[in-house]
């Protein structure tokens, strides 16, 4: 611990690029900076410059190198700012003046607007009206852009993509780093660990970090324990160990190392048993396994015995990987498929619950179980009362119900199309 | 906003003034509710339970009851009709029959309680003993229906049961041993559609006559579930045809379970999982219901050999044990399917 606390400036801050030179990977994104900067420069007005683009690619080093060529101090507004208006308000005024303590103008910078997208709408109107007060140069970042509530900012804002990087170019900071801190690092642990960031440079100067600060021990398995920051890597390797693999124990054996929701293992491994298995006899087998596996799944979670977990893992990995060998069916490399179900079916949760409790209330005055009311019931109603919010609230008002849940109940009930 | 026992009753005497001719028609009302028989012989279809239980009446005692058969064969009206010819209507009756579902209780703990307050009070007015009728019985534990013959003894000087179960084999013997049991049998088709034809035209409901057959093949005997099919096909469109019956079942029509299966037959699994997928989702059917139609498709099957049937029936009904035991619904059938196509491509 000791080392830890002499050693106390994380190295993603430590190793943050100084200038948009050493901005690596994002050669085109730089060079629309440039533009927008030397516009700064010559007095244009200019629209706020929106950074998106994956995690760890740079958008963030690349606001401050901003700031730092154009000679100006960064006032960041957080998510906490945009939601205090009073604050923001007060923060806001002094913008045009130069810092009182270095002398400097200064630019605005909204650092992961999407972490925010009900804010929105308030940022938007807050972009406006800073525009409207003074040119001061406004830089975002944001993740992804295209989230629905960020349509307003995006027709506001100069947009600079920032792409996910390769990871020979994640390899090659790695190294500059390790060498510079001077830490010896196998040329496969570094790789290891480049290609599992999957383009996340942040991620990747922080998993060197780990590693060379005590916990050496797992270079020799960085593959396999980083494996966590990346699920999808994992599952696709897990497909692969399952429907194209001869050693099945390697895929039972994953499940038990991967950190991987089990239900979602079953989800996976359904979707693409029939994108795999063509013959009808490998299929029904490797069905049957999954069958099994899946009334294992139920005891478990009726009786809560995790310790049945293992046969049900097994019987989804062994099973269905033995399919194949027990029918000799030949399998050849296909796109794994995200299982759809989930996509889905995931939406449909609370809307049960909501539907549940309504029917309980309802049971009683029909005589009948609120299973019944959730059958045949709540979808009469929804098509006696239709789309008029008064007669929906009138209905509760009769039958003591809350008026939202019943109209929230209503909502959820099967669309008659 | 939650009402007590007393403002429900207020509410329940409003609706029924909004019956009356001229009355401001606003209360919208079940017809199920509308058309449940009041007095017992009026029950559709099920005279000798009826006839037995007049008996009763005429002696002006009754004993504990054991009503067993399907949902929508009349258990609930028949006991409500029972009670009404004890005890009249109004207060009477209000304050010595008590509704309980065993299904939405929970716990026999909940049960207790209220049979314990309701039965401690003696018989309001000039009654003889309360009636107390538990549906879905069948749905308690062995060991909760233990608890609940103790009840029904500790109380049996005030109170009389009526249970209902849809299997009496999953009543306990004790139990059964105490009640005497009466059978509701499903009731025929043309019953079904006799009195969804009567609805219809008192209602001044438009039908096609393939509607009303399409409402008596969803419902399978259950009048209850026909009523109500009627009732919402009637509020969404013009005219009850056998399309929209379908769609506000939220029930494939045979046809798609039919297709369904010929395509896992044929071995096109993917197509099969795909239309399963949907009826599930996009229909909201639930496993169980999928269940049960691909059953009586598959075994309404021509081309099939008895042999292969006999086969499928194992395999049919394998998956619906394992949807009670397992928690996928979707898992089970889709592995229904592929036993389908494996078997479909040996046949």
């Amino acid at each position: 611990m000791s080392e830890a606390s002499l050693e106390r400036i994380p190295w993603t801050e430590k190793h943050r690029p100084k200038s948009l030179d050493e901005i690596v990977g994002q050669k085109k994104a730089v060079e629309a900076i440039r533009k927008w900067i030397e516009d700064v420069r010559a007095g244009k007005k200019v629209k706020p410059l929106l950074l998106y683009g994956p995690p760890g690619t740079g958008k963030t080093s690349a606001a401050y190198a901003i700031a730092r060529e154009l000679d100006m101090e960064i006032v960041e507004v957080n998510a906490s700012d945009v939601r205090n208006r009073e604050h923001l308000s007060k923060l806001l005024e002094g913008l045009t003046a130069r810092s009182l303590f270095t002398g400097k103008r200064r630019m605005i910078l909204f650092d992961e607007i999407d972490a925010l997208p009900s804010e929105a709408r308030t940022i938007a109107s807050i972009l406006r009206e800073i525009l409207k007060r003074a040119p001061v140069p406004i830089v975002l970042t944001a993740n992804d852009p295209y989230e629905q509530g960020l349509a307003q900012l995006r027709g506001l804002t100069t947009m600079v993509q920032f792409t996910r990087l390769r990871w020979t170019t994640v390899y090659a900071v790695l190294r500059r780093i390790a060498q510079r801190e001077g830490v010896r690092l196998p040329e496969t642990a570094l790789k290891a660990i480049a290609q599992n960031s999957k383009g996340d440079l942040r991620a990747a100067i922080n998993d060197l970090e780990a590693v060379a600060k005590g916990s050496r021990e797992l270079v020799g398995a960085v593959g396999r324990l980083f494996g966590s920051r990346d699920v999808e890597k994992n599952i696709f390797e897990l497909m692969r160990a399952i429907f194209l693999g001869k050693n099945c124990r390697y895929a039972t054996w994953m499940t038990m190392n991967v950190d991987v929701d089990p239900d979602m293992i079953l989800r996976w491994v359904e979707e693409n048993v029939p994108l795999v298995y063509k013959s009808p006899k490998t299929l029904a087998l490797a069905y049957e396994y999954l069958s099994r596996a899946d009334v294992f799944r139920g005891r478990i979670v009726r009786t809560q015995s995790w310790r049945l977990l293992a046969y049900a893992n097994e019987m989804a990995t062994l099973g269905v990987c033995s399919a194949k060998l027990t029918t000799g069916e030949q399998t050849g490399y296909v796109r794994f498929s995200f299982p759809s179900w989930v996509k889905q079916a995931s939406a449909t949760v609370q809307s049960r619950r909501t539907i549940r409790e309504v029917s309980l209330q309802l049971a009683k005055r029909y005589h009948v179980s609120s299973k019944v009311v959730a059958r045949e019931i709540l979808p009469l109603i929804k098509a006696a009362l239709g789309d008029r919010p008064a007669k929906v609230i009138e209905f509760a008002r009769r039958h003591g119900l809350d008026p939202e849940a019943l109209q929230s109940a209503l909502e959820n009930v099967r669309e008659v199309s | 906003m939650r009402i007590g026992p007393s403002d429900r009753h207020l509410i329940i005497f409003r609706e029924s003034l909004n019956e009356e001719p001229g009355g401001m028609n606003l209360a919208f009302e079940l017809w199920i509710e509308k058309y449940r028989p009041k007095k017992l012989d009026d029950v559709v279809d099920q005279k000798e339970v009826v006839d037995a239980l007049k008996g009763f009446v005429a002696k002006g005692s009754i004993p504990h009851l054991l009503f067993a058969g399907p949902a929508g064969t009349g258990k609930t009206t028949t006991a409500i009709a029972l009670a009404h010819e004890f005890f009249g209507e109004g207060e009477t009756f209000r304050r010595n029959y008590m509704e309980l579902n065993a299904s939405d209780e929970r716990g026999i703990d909940t049960i207790r309680t209220k049979v314990k307050d309701f039965a401690r009070a003696m018989p309001f007015g000039d009654a003889p003993f309360k009636i107390i009728h538990l549906d879905e019985a069948d749905s308690m534990t062995a060991d909760a229906q233990h608890a609940l013959r103790r009840v029904m003894e500790l109380y049996s000087d005030n109170v009389r049961f009526i249970l209902a179960c849809n299997y009496s084999s999953k009543i306990i013997e004790p139990i059964q041993s105490r009640t005497a049991v009466f059978r509701f049998n499903p009731l025929p088709d043309e019953a079904i559609k006799e009195r969804l034809r009567f609805i219809a035209e008192n209602e001044g409901v438009s039908y096609e006559e393939e509607g009303l057959d399409a409402i008596v093949y969803v419902a399978e005997g259950d009048l209850r579930r026909a009523i109500n099919l009627l009732q919402t096909a009637s509020a969404f469109g013009k005219v009850v045809d056998a399309t929209l019956v379908y769609k506000v079942a939220g029930i494939a029509s045979p046809q798609e379970v039919r297709d369904m299966i010929q395509l896992a037959l044929k071995g096109d699994f993917m197509r099969a999982r795909a239309t399963l997928r949907d009826l599930m989702i996009t229909y909201g059917m639930s496993a169980e219901d999928i269940v049960r139609q691909l059953h009586r498709e598959i075994m309404a099957l021509p081309n099939l050999s008895d042999a292969v049937k006999a086969e499928l029936a194992y395999h049919i009904g394998e998956a619906d044990f394992r949807l009670t035991e397992g928690s996928h619904g979707d898992i089970q059938l889709s592995a229904l399917l592929a036993k389908l196509a494996a078997v479909g491509g040996r046949a």
